[in-house]
């Protein structure tokens, strides 16, 4: 297959396809990039201007000299980074449970875990605000964050437990022969064996985290307690004629950099685990 | 092991019980102790015990009208009522509706919340009456108030809040762009057809307009539901019949009104072949964005200090005299204001927030960081008069005002005349059906409102 | 202590975190007793114990977070439940009016099965196409695939979604520019261009009849017959366009399932390949007789994932048709209904019937997959 594409399209053929495609999924990137170093006058000019005439750093000046701003980016850190810790060893143990132990009614429960997936997630807003807001827990990080560590997230369950399930056996024996019990098990032989995947879990979880708009925006109430997303979100005002596109941009740039950071991180474990998890299971 | 097993095991359980029983507990100190009632409407209470009022903000301009509210305003409010402090929590209209909608599911939240034009309907009846503190024996002041927007700001006989600004809907256009030998706005229905069509210009290489005759709000589809309701207004129709709560549209305003839309979309856009003006931003009618012509409130203008000005006309819609004897020019009013919930456990001291942030000085401030015109009469000065445009839209807007209030159900009417209008004026209906679809759909509605039986 | 909401939360997860192990143990001891009381072998209650106290916070949280919220919004659904007014029970009123006289229900259930039919075969189709094409030798690999996975990073943020309604516009929207700028550069792209236009237009036409009850617009297209050579996708700006720009996002954001495709190509047992080329066998062959039923698996995995999406999908028509109301029934998908009546509406009642539908209808058509797995999925080569 190789030699084939290689030969029809020739090596420079390659790259030229691989680039115009770069280009499609790039761009809107590319597009905030640009507009976030404009001037307010050349953003908002009526005709398409593809590369600022001279770049010009005072969106970037102005959204990180704004207070809620540092203040939306410490919720987001503190939210994605709580909810993580707590969610990521939840469901490494509700993993091991499915992947290395026998117990009765396994499948069954495995199967209710999948069959979750069905469930949209907008069909269990409302009733999950009632009872947060029957704790009096709105206005708080509380409904973001507990959640998650209650082994949130059926695909991530699955993605573990596929893992898992692939360490030998053998491995497992000699603890268990040295008297182990399964919590020692777990933590300090499975779990260290899974790391790929455990990055993979943890990049996909904090993107998810990072970008999650629609809950914060419930629960949050005050200003206080905004994450990223909602504070972009309101910096569109249609009351403006002249819109702020490049404080918008900007501050949704500065949103993306910690997503890129994690993502160049972890992408070498990504594609590792995704091989291992062994779809054919 | 077993011993040490069940040891563990309580002491955790025994952990976990007490620092649940903390954490909740800690909670209720949030909740703010009732305001004691004011002796008069004057003087601040006897008894100081703090007041946390929270107010929900969307209509402001950045840096400028907030910095004016939390360093001016608030500080002036707490010389009178020293017990007071006043949270804002700026919102922005992208995030409104989902806020708003959770304040009220949870019974709690704001305490004064900035609202728009039509959401009287909506949430009035979860609104605090306010007569006995801001109507006119309470408040001399109130009679200030230009009265059309004071109905935006009322429900079912009782004051809600209060009126901010007045942003009346102005048709605004472009004279250097008008069409050769024309130089006023048309003034009847047939003559804005041929002049949206003679205006609109559509360059055949790409298929796309390079510029549009007249822009209803939204320049895409123009089939912008609160256009069409104006057109309705315009010809001295009614959406409601006489009973104030049967919908009227079969009527023949309904009708004429909904054929006009649709004329001037196809005087427009001849198909639906044809691409939309470019994408750019600012104003529709600013130098080089290609409208001529745009009914919209101020805001959706060029900035104030625009040179574009100087060649842009203002006036009202006049309806359809020709065929419609009653008709009458409008600016329709749109009157966004702050309301007090229900629910809020400091309706007394918002009143009295209210109050403040309401009198002359403070209307004219707020609206001048804005641009807007003010909701009182009384504060019609400075910018407003000095700046030429401005003082325009107030005399147009104090003769012509035409308040959008009063609907009932207003967000699934809304809902409902989009679609239906998006479905007619892309040729995927013909009129009779959608106006039946309006008909039945919104009487469906009311019925399961129980405004109708 | 609310006060401080970082310390409020902190010690929330706290106690959560000891509530948590509480019950584990609770459960465990709890199965383990369950297994004894039925005659279970000492080695059946140990497994019983140590299963259910590792499998417990799931069992919790979906205890809490589904089971019980999903019966209040069965009974909601039973009830006329608005916000801010008392509920009355009004029986099987919200399904019957949804099944036969909501003409939008209809209509996002039609555009739902558009999406599902198109976009899903178009997004599995480019990612495996993509990864084939990444996994060449190639320098730069590593980039190629982050730029590729860019957009899920991106996801679907109000700056980026701004960024597509301003390159969807029809005259000067990078897209069409792009389009035209190469349509006239040469005629066989051109009549490409015209000829996908007409296919689209016509398929579109027909999906807008079986929603609105006439025909009309799929007529007026067949009447103009091919389009115009100045003729350009209307992306955002027409019902016939709408839900391709739907599409567009959803293939935008196919990266994870090149991932999976890409991991699924380097599994390929090289031996196989290269036995088979001794043998004598071409390119293609062995790409249909080996490398593609061996990827099988991976592809009926993207399916049943992207499917499962495909008929949740919210977020890109939110973003672009959200206040652009006359255009969105021609797009809007089940969810978006769902979120439009639960949020727009406030009708908690009637959005909690149609939830229950929409989980019949994804519960339906993944049954059906899952029994169709049988007939082409290959887990091994004959």
């Amino acid at each position: 297959m190789t030699r084939t594409i290689v030969r029809l399209l020739g090596r420079g053929g390659l790259y030229v396809l691989l680039t115009a495609a770069s280009i499609l999924m790039a761009f809107p990137l590319f597009w905030m990039i640009s507009t976030s170093l404009k001037s307010l006058e050349e953003a908002n000019a009526p005709r398409i201007i593809w590369v600022p005439s001279t770049v010009v750093l005072d969106a970037y000046r102005s959204v990180l000299a704004d207070p809620d701003f540092l203040r939306a980016y410490v919720n987001s850190a503190f939210y994605a980074a709580l909810a993580l810790a707590g969610t990521l060893i939840s469901i490494s143990a509700v993993a091991y449970a499915f992947s290395r132990l026998q117990w009765p009614g396994r499948n069954f429960v495995f199967a209710l875990m999948l069959s979750t997936l069905m469930i949209p997630a907008q069909a269990l807003i409302v009733p999950q605000y009632v009872f947060f807001n029957a704790l009096r827990w709105i206005g708080t990080f509380n409904p973001l964050i507990i959640p998650g560590y209650f082994a949130g997230g059926a695909a991530m369950i699955f993605l573990l437990r596929q893992a898992m399930a692939q360490i030998p056996k053998e491995l497992e024996e000699s603890a268990v022969i040295d008297g182990a019990s399964h919590l020692r098990i777990w933590w300090e032989v499975v779990m260290p064996l899974v790391k790929a995947p455990l990055a993979t879990v943890a990049t996909f979880l904090f993107v998810a985290y990072w970008n999650n708009l629609l809950g914060p925006l419930l629960y949050a109430q005050t200003t206080r307690l905004h994450t990223l997303p909602v504070y972009v979100a309101q910096l569109y005002n249609i009351n403006n004629t002249v819109q702020p596109w490049p404080s918008i941009m900007a501050a949704a740039v500065l949103t993306t950099v910690p997503l890129f950071i994690v993502f160049f991180l972890a992408q070498r474990f990504i594609l590792e685990s995704v091989v291992l998890s062994g779809l054919k299971g | 092991m077993r011993n040490r097993r069940s040891l563990t095991i309580s002491a955790l359980l025994a952990a976990a019980l007490i620092l649940a029983a903390c954490a909740p507990a800690a909670t209720p100190t949030a909740a703010p102790p009732q305001a004691t009632q004011p002796p008069a409407a004057e003087e601040p209470p006897a008894a100081a015990e703090p007041v946390a009022l929270k107010v929900y903000v969307v209509d402001y301009t950045a840096d400028v009208t907030d910095t004016w509210l939390e360093d001016e305003v608030v500080p002036a409010f707490q010389e009178m009522y020293p017990n007071v402090t006043v949270e804002f929590i700026w919102g922005s209209w992208s995030t409104f509706g989902e806020t708003v909608a959770g304040y009220f599911a949870a019974g709690e939240g704001a305490d004064i919340i900035n609202l728009g034009s039509e959401f009287n309907g909506l949430y009035g009846s979860q609104l605090a009456p306010l007569n006995d503190k801001l109507g006119a024996a309470a408040w001399p002041e109130i009679s200030n108030f230009i009265p059309g927007t004071l109905e935006n700001a009322s429900w079912d006989g009782e004051l809600r809040g209060l009126p901010i600004f007045s942003a009346p809907r102005y048709v605004f256009c472009r004279t250097d762009l008008m069409p050769a030998g024309v130089t006023e706005q048309p003034a009847d229905f047939a003559g804005w057809v041929e002049f949206a069509e003679a205006a609109t210009v559509i360059d055949p290489a790409t298929n796309s307009l390079t510029q549009q005759g007249f822009v209803p709000v939204d320049a895409g589809t123009m089939a912008d539901f609160q256009w069409y309701l104006n057109t309705i207004w315009s010809l001295g129709g009614s959406i409601y019949r006489e009973d104030g709560v049967t919908p009227n549209f079969d009527s023949g305003e309904a009708d004429a009104a909904l054929q006009f839309n649709y004329d001037m979309k196809r005087a427009v856009y001849p198909d639906d072949t044809v691409g939309a003006l470019p994408a750019g931003t600012g104003s529709v009618i600013e130098e080089g964005n290609g409208a001529v012509c745009l009914w919209h409130s101020g805001w959706a203008a060029p900035a104030p200090d625009s040179a574009v000005w100087s060649k842009i006309d203002i006036q009202p819609f006049t309806g359809d005299p020709t065929n419609f004897p009653a008709s009458q020019p409008i600016v329709l009013s749109f009157v966004d204001w702050w309301a007090v919930p229900a629910y809020s456990p400091n309706v007394d001291m918002a009143a009295e927030f209210l109050k403040f942030v309401f009198n002359q000085e403070n209307n004219h401030r707020y609206n001048e960081t804005m641009n807007l015109i003010p909701a009182r009469a009384d504060a019609h000065t400075g910018y407003v008069v000095d700046n030429p445009v401005l003082q325009r839209e107030a005399e147009l807007a104090s003769e012509y005002s035409y308040g959008f209030a009063g609907i009932l159900e207003p967000t699934q009417l809304q809902s409902i005349l989009q679609t239906q209008l998006g479905l007619y004026l892309t040729d995927q209906q013909d009129k009779a059906a959608t106006l039946s679809s309006i008909q039945d759909q919104y009487t469906q509605v009311l019925q399961d409102g129980g405004y109708l039986p | 202590m609310k006060e401080n909401p970082y310390l409020f939360t902190l010690l929330s997860a706290l106690a959560t975190t000891l509530f948590i192990v509480a019950s584990c143990l609770v459960l465990g001891l709890l199965a383990r007793f369950f297994v004894r009381l039925a005659g279970g072998t000492r080695r059946r209650q140990e497994q019983a114990y140590a299963g259910y106290f590792f499998a417990a916070p799931w069992i919790v949280g979906f205890l809490i977070f589904v089971v019980v919220p999903m019966l209040a919004s069965l009974y909601w659904s039973f009830t006329d439940y608005r916000i801010g007014r008392p509920l009355e029970p009004v029986g099987l009123e919200n399904y019957a009016r949804l099944l036969l006289d909501d003409r939008e229900f209809r209509g996002s259930l039609i555009n739902t099965l558009f999406l599902t039919l198109i976009g899903l075969p178009l997004q599995i189709g480019v990612a495996l196409g993509l990864a084939v094409l990444l996994n060449q030798k190639l320098r730069g690999e590593h980039s190629f695939r982050a730029t590729f996975y860019l957009p899920v990073i991106l996801g679907f943020n109000a700056a980026v979604l701004l960024c597509w309604r301003l390159m969807l516009n029809a005259s000067n929207g990078i897209i069409d520019q792009v389009i035209r700028s190469l349509s006239n550069a040469s005629l066989p792209i051109g009549y490409i261009n015209r000829g996908v236009i007409y296919a689209v237009e016509v398929v579109n036409g027909f999906f807008l009849g079986l929603t609105n009850g006439n025909y009309t617009l799929l007529e007026k297209v067949l009447e103009t017959g091919f389009p115009a050579a100045n003729r350009v996708p209307m992306w955002i700006q027409t019902p016939l366009w709408s839900k391709m720009s739907v599409v567009l996002l959803m293939v935008w954001i196919c990266g994870s399932m090149m991932l999976i495709f890409l991991a699924g190509l380097q599994a390929t047992p090289r031996e196989l390949l290269e036995a088979a080329e001794v043998d004598g066998a071409g390119s293609w062959k062995r790409f249909w007789k080996i490398t593609f039923p061996l990827l099988t698996p991976y592809v009926f995995y993207n399916l049943i994932i992207g499917l499962i999406a495909a008929l949740q999908i919210f977020e890109p028509v939110y973003v672009l048709y959200r206040d652009n109301q006359p255009l969105a029934p021609s797009a809007y998908s089940m969810v978006y209904y769902l979120y439009q009546a639960t949020f727009r509406f406030n009708e908690i009642g009637y959005g909690s019937a149609i939830s229950w539908l929409i989980l019949l209808i994804i519960a339906v058509v993944s049954l059906i997959q899952f029994r169709l797995q049988n007939r082409w999925v290959e887990y091994e080569i004959r």
